[in-house]
């Protein structure tokens, strides 16, 4: 299976959020397998985020932390790198079976996050 | 598949530096009520709006997603070598038509509203272009 970037960045923290509920723990080590599978990719695109915030945000010395000014003039170049990015489709194959989730207890748009491809609600 | 114009960080790009600004912007100037200093202010929210546009990448085949979209792109690029405006206001003009694009694509709500102008045009009997007496600077067959 082939995913976006765009799905692997959304759905990897939402697993990870997942993981933290009162679910099963069958259901809790697949979701954990999926994450970790994700893991590797989700920290490549995390990386070209910050990239690209240290390339048009500014340095703030008080947090040592770059922060883009989302009304700034730089906003729209970060908005279309980072854009293109996330629209790339990963070159990694991926070979999931979808965990099947109770939707009771789940915060809404979680499930919808993690995207029906990774998580099939019932 | 979501396109460039779908991701996250476009979609509040889209919203919060164009699209909200530019509803704003209209809303203070058609109200009677608002004072000429806010009417000022908006002018320069819209002026602001048009300048983010620029940063928008140029709607593609290969970016956008519909296939009316693909029309829209080749009736863009048609018209590209047969308009010829002097200055920046070829510019102007290709940068709302490429906005308008890219808003049709990734907002369904605009794209019915597309759509549904296009068939109510189909079924009215347009009349045939002019024919121009000599071929203009600005046009080019």
């Amino acid at each position: 299976m082939k995913l976006q970037n765009q799905e692997i960045y959304v759905a990897y923290k939402n697993l990870l959020g997942l993981v933290k509920l009162d679910l099963p723990v069958e259901t809790k080590s697949k979701i954990l397998g999926i994450a970790r599978v994700l893991a590797p990719e989700w920290g490549s695109i995390e990386r070209e985020r910050n990239r690209l915030i240290e390339e048009y945000g500014v340095f703030n010395p008080s947090t040592s932390r770059y922060t883009l000014d989302s009304l700034g003039e730089n906003a729209g170049n970060f908005a279309r790198e980072f854009g293109i990015i996330l629209a790339r489709v990963c070159p990694t194959e991926f070979t999931f079976e979808r965990v099947k989730i109770p939707k009771q207890g789940i915060p809404d748009g979680v499930l919808e996050a993690v995207g029906d491809k990774l998580v099939e609600a019932i | 598949m979501i396109t460039v114009y779908e991701t996250i960080p476009m979609q509040l790009y889209l919203q919060h530096n164009i699209k909200t600004p530019i509803i704003n912007a209209f809303e203070t100037l058609y109200d009677r009520k608002s004072s000429r200093l806010a009417k000022l202010k908006a002018i320069r929210d819209l002026w602001r709006a048009f300048g983010f546009m620029k940063s928008l990448p140029e709607p593609t085949v290969g970016s956008t997603g519909h296939p009316n979209t693909h029309n829209l792109i080749r009736l863009r690029d048609w018209l590209k070598e047969h308009l010829f405006l002097d200055g920046n206001r070829k510019e102007f003009v290709f940068r709302v038509i490429n906005f308008a694009i890219i808003i049709y694509d990734s907002v369904p709500p605009y794209r019915f509203i597309g759509d549904s102008l296009m068939e109510e045009a189909f079924k009215m009997e347009w009349q045939p272009k002019d024919i121009l007496e000599e071929e203009d600077a600005w046009w080019k067959n």
